[in-house]
């Protein structure tokens, strides 16, 4: 009897601490009103007028919000060293950007705040406003780890003037590699080339601007669980693309070398008329749209062998994990990537808000339409599926492919070479 | 007698040597603690951080002497090594003729000299970005003053950056332009050399020449030595002019064909792209050995070529 | 034994030198100076023409060598950016100069001075040390150090910067070693028989025979305090802290590059360390030197 009650008091006492602790763990969890407050760090690598976003939205965010204080931290250069080292010592801001490049390594540390159950518990808050080959790039594993902040994928420009005068047919949705090779000959002269690739800046090696071309041939520089080189770096559609792209430069010299490109120093070479045709990225297209009378026009990439294929450069914001204030972050975090601040940064990049981009006409505009219409068929990028893909694939593709180019290696040899010493440096890691 | 009880009992304490000693010790105390404070937890944790791994987002983990025995087997740190002490061999004599000889010629007019020495000054006040755009622009190999200028003599330039034998000669040449700091440091020596001397060599019947050989260089040798050690130093960790050009245009470290992959290039691209820098420390303290043994070396020779006063 | 000081270094046997091989020889160092000093400025003209010029321009082919029309509003736009407010970072990097050179120049001579001049045990040991320090390569002390001041509580403030230069720095401590120790000994030996402490000999003997070398010092240490971009880029967290070098770094972007502003800024941001340059270098001219031993 005596024991039966001792049990009772003791089961009494232990529900009752039960409850207690429920209650304070519902408050401790993401509810819709809770906001936050307090002061939030944030940090960009953007410098310059490129700011202006930012402290707009800041602005606007502590007039809507004024319990939270938001604190831009900007580091104009040299951005990952102070992060490093903000993170080595413990005072990371409470929310910073992430380059593609970076998310898995990142994701894998456990650096970044996991967001699914912020997602699932904020009614306001839908990733479906997001493209979803876009907001992919923020998740690892199924796991969304980070919200967009701008991104641009590789885009065809041409010279609509060279075209009219060789008479050509200007590129449409259907072009090919074939129709892309056989314009850029006809286009190339004495004086001018035919296509620049992979990077309006002229560098040859820029893996992300090749990638494409692996995806329009079926293939990639590694498998997709991240843990095989070998047989897909040096596999027949890899050798195949490879050869596609260096063939341009040295059997048909349609397009300028590097040593070409750096013997006009620095001098853009799509603005002045030199190059016909250049694959790159969204960034030059603002300085190039207001110049008067130059006459160009967008297209998305020709399709390969194995049909389109793409990627994204992107950028996203993510939740330390270390953060002592996740409410007031979040609140910040879904203002500046789907709320009312992804309206600033529209301004200056591509967002990857839908109804945004809808709102400002892109789907509509000149330059913009062509490029934002090929957002499907977008390939991962080697970062995102190896953590280590920057040293153990990367590294070595672009050294041997630069053995290719400036030393006839040829690309069989060469990237076999490459994904034996790829592979090597993967396994290392996976031991 | 009194005088000198008084002398026998301050003896054992404050002896002349012990006083100096004392006030030795009182001297560099700041600089001792400065360094026991700020400098030798940082030391003594990128040590330990040599044997482990450390991605800095996490822990460090302990590996022993893993990261030293890859060293020896990672072909790159033999190449970049190479490259290092191939720039420095060039560089550094290079940079101390030139310093040395404009400090001759400043040392040498007496009109405007002011805006001379200005002049000379300048290239080390250009910041490093500015610099590196200013030099791919002077070494372009179609319109760039450097092949103009060679091409008077006929003489067809190579490709410079873009060419992967060329590349790190034109960053040799590069460093010559910035000289400024040394040259003034022969400039502050050479005005410390009596002049007197110089005329009574005059009488005497020396020549130019030979006043140089005899008068200017051994009372410079100090400040030679001083020049020599920090140039080998700082050459030995060349870092921004190598990586604001190679990476300039094109991505890759090093590029082209890793002709300009320096050490401490190396060293960074493990440290901040791959995030290993446990062995980018270790690769630290080999290249520390490396440093060291060299500089024993010229301190070793230096007793036969360095007079002080 | 006497030693004559004076300010000048004295006009002797001036008239002798009128020959034909000492004109001939004249000739030749003018030649040589105009020529080289105008191969150094020569980078000088070409940023100041970009800086005048238009963006597009400086992309032109065939490239263009003089502005069209000479854009003089690039220097409005970076110094009236509301992005970049120059004049609190020059602000910043005034404090960081003066606190900084005094402390570097204070702290260095005096243990330049014990290193070149007193016997003691482990001297030579202390010195080992000091040298090595300049060896080991920054690049790995720059985390730890960041995680040092951070547990100090130093972050975004000067301290980490300003602090550290009162306890001496080893390239100035080496150099300043070097000059003292070709000053003969036997002018503080008097000195100290006439009744001189150390400190006495240090600043009333010592420095006033090393103003070209304690000037270059403060030369270097200007022109490094001024470019220096990682350190305050690493301590300092805020945009209303940060120097003119990173200042810089906002028109020199991770991707984007304005060079026409960066060039306007950087000519700009030079004049300050040239025109102090100017200043000082009237230290080798005017500077005390000896004109030698006698006796």
């Amino acid at each position: 009897m005596a024991t039966q009650k001792r049990l009772l008091i003791a089961l009494t006492i232990v529900l009752t601490f039960m409850s207690l602790m429920a209650n304070g763990a519902i408050f401790q969890l993401p509810v819709a009103d809770a906001q936050g407050s307090g002061t939030i760090r944030v940090t960009t690598w953007d410098s310059g007028n490129a700011l202006e976003p930012f402290t707009n939205a800041i602005a606007a965010f502590e007039a809507e919000y004024p319990d939270i204080n938001v604190e831009l931290e900007p580091i104009p250069q040299e951005y990952g060293t102070k992060l490093l080292a903000q993170i080595a010592a413990g005072t990371a801001p409470d929310i910073f950007q992430v380059g593609d490049g970076d998310v898995a390594r990142f994701a894998r540390e456990g650096m970044m705040e996991p967001l699914d159950s912020w997602i699932e518990n904020d009614p306001d808050f839908s990733m479906d406003v997001f493209f979803p080959g876009v907001a992919s790039f923020g998740q690892v594993g199924g796991v969304t780890y980070l919200l967009t902040k701008d991104y641009s994928p590789l885009v065809l420009y041409y010279n609509k003037d060279h075209f009219d005068a060789a008479g050509l047919e200007y590129p449409n949705p259907d072009w090919t590699w074939d129709d892309l090779l056989n314009a850029a000959k006809a286009l190339t002269t004495a004086d001018r080339w035919g296509l620049m690739i992979p990077a309006h800046w002229g560098d040859w090696l820029w893996t992300r601007g090749i990638l494409p071309l692996l995806a329009q041939n079926g293939t990639h520089l590694l498998s997709e669980d991240g843990l095989t080189v070998e047989g897909i770096m040096n596999s027949e559609a890899t050798v195949e693309a490879i050869q596609w792209y260096v063939d341009l430069f040295k059997v048909h010299r349609v397009a300028p070398t590097r040593q070409d490109v750096e013997s006009f120093a620095g001098a853009d070479l799509f603005a002045n008329g030199i190059v016909s045709m250049v694959w790159t990225g969204r960034w030059p297209l603002k300085d190039w749209r207001v110049i008067d009378g130059f006459n160009f026009g967008t297209m998305g990439l020709p399709a390969g062998p194995a049909g389109e294929g793409n990627t994204l450069c992107w950028a996203g914001f993510a939740i330390n994990a270390a953060s002592q204030n996740k409410e007031a972050a979040w609140t910040f975090l879904k203002y500046i990537a789907a709320g009312d601040g992804a309206k600033e940064f529209a301004n200056y990049a591509f967002t990857a808000v839908q109804p945004i981009a809808e709102a400002q006409g892109l789907t509509e505009d000149e330059y913009d339409g062509p490029i934002i219409a090929y957002l499907e068929n977008v390939a991962p990028i080697p970062e995102a599926l190896s953590p280590y893909a920057g040293e153990c694939v990367v590294t070595p593709f672009q050294q041997h492919l630069e053995k290719i180019l400036l030393e006839d290696m040829p690309v069989q040899e060469a990237l076999d070479a490459a994904a034996a010493e790829a592979q090597a440096c993967l396994d290392g890691y996976s031991q | 007698m009194a005088v000198s009880s008084r002398i026998q009992l301050r003896k054992p304490f404050l002896t002349t040597k012990r006083r100096e000693a004392l006030i030795f010790y009182l001297l560099v105390a700041p600089w001792v603690i400065g360094f026991l404070v700020f400098t030798l937890g940082p030391i003594l944790f990128s040590l330990y951080v040599s044997f482990t791994q450390w991605s800095m987002l996490s822990q460090p983990v302990w590996v022993g002497l893993e990261n030293y025995r890859n060293i020896f087997q990672d072909p790159d740190i033999g190449h970049s090594l190479g490259i290092t002490a191939k720039y420095s061999l060039a560089s550094v004599p290079l940079r101390l003729v030139v310093a040395l000889f404009l400090a001759i010629l400043l040392n040498e007019a007496t009109i405007a000299v002011g805006l001379f020495r200005t002049a000379f000054y300048l290239p080390g006040v250009v910041a490093s970005v500015s610099v590196a755009v200013l030099w791919q622009w002077i070494f372009n190999p179609r319109f760039g003053p450097f092949n103009a200028a060679l091409r008077l003599f006929g003489i067809q330039g190579p490709s410079w950056f873009s060419d992967p034998n060329w590349a790190i000669w034109g960053l040799v040449i590069m460093s010559a332009w910035g000289v400024g700091g040394e040259m003034l440091i022969f400039l502050a020596g050479l005005k410390g050399i009596p002049q007197t001397l110089y005329e009574a060599a005059e009488i005497d019947g020396a020549g130019r020449l030979q006043r140089f050989l005899r008068i200017t260089l051994p009372i410079l040798s100090p400040t030679i030595f001083f020049n020599l050690v920090m140039s080998v130093i700082g050459s030995f960790q060349t870092f921004d002019s190598a990586f604001v050009i190679s990476t300039a245009r094109a991505g890759a470290i090093g590029s082209p064909l890793k002709s300009t992959l320096f050490y401490m290039l190396y060293l960074y691209q493990n440290a901040f792209s791959f995030l290993k820098m446990g062995y980018a420390a270790a690769m630290a303290w080999v290249l520390f050995i490396v440093i060291v043994s060299i500089t024993y070396l010229i301190n070793r020779t230096s007793s036969r070529w360095v007079f002080y006063g | 034994m006497a030693i004559q000081t004076t300010s000048r270094p004295a006009p002797v046997a001036r008239r002798r030198e009128y020959n034909l091989g000492n004109i001939l020889h004249k000739g030749v160092v003018y030649a040589l100076l105009i020529g080289l000093s105008l191969l150094f400025l020569f980078p000088f003209f070409w940023m100041i023409l970009s800086a005048l010029k238009p963006e597009h321009q400086i992309y032109r082919w065939p490239p263009q060598w003089f502005p069209d029309p000479i854009q003089w509003s690039n220097f409005a736009d970076v110094f009236g950016n509301p992005y970049l407010p120059f004049q609190v970072f020059i602000k910043n990097t005034l404090i960081l100069e003066v606190g900084m050179i005094t402390g570097r120049l204070l702290s260095c001579t005096l243990v330049a001075y014990g290193f070149a001049r007193l016997e003691a045990p482990g001297r030579d040991l202390i010195f080992g040390i000091l040298l090595a320090t300049l060896m080991l390569p920054g690049a790995v002390l720059l985390i730890p150090r960041f995680i040092l001041f951070s547990q100090m509580g130093w972050i975004n403030t000067f301290n980490p910067l300003i602090i550290p230069a009162w306890f001496g720095e080893a390239y100035a401590i080496f150099l300043m070693r070097q000059f003292f120790r070709t000053i003969p000994k036997e002018l503080e030996e008097s000195a100290i028989v006439d009744g001189a402490n150390r400190l006495q000999v240090i600043f009333q003997i010592i420095v006033p025979l090393s103003i070209p070398v304690v000037t270059v010092i403060g030369i270097l240490s200007f022109k490094d305090i001024w470019n220096d971009f990682m350190g305050p880029l690493l301590y300092l967290n805020e945009v209303s802290k940060y120097t003119v070098a990173v200042g810089l770094a906002y028109l020199n972007g991770q991707f984007d590059t304005q060079m026409n502003l960066l060039m306007a800024a950087s000519v700009t941001l030079m004049m300050p360390t040239l025109i102090l340059f100017f200043i000082a270098q009237r230290a080798f001219v005017e500077g005390i030197t000896m004109t030698g031993l006698k006796g």
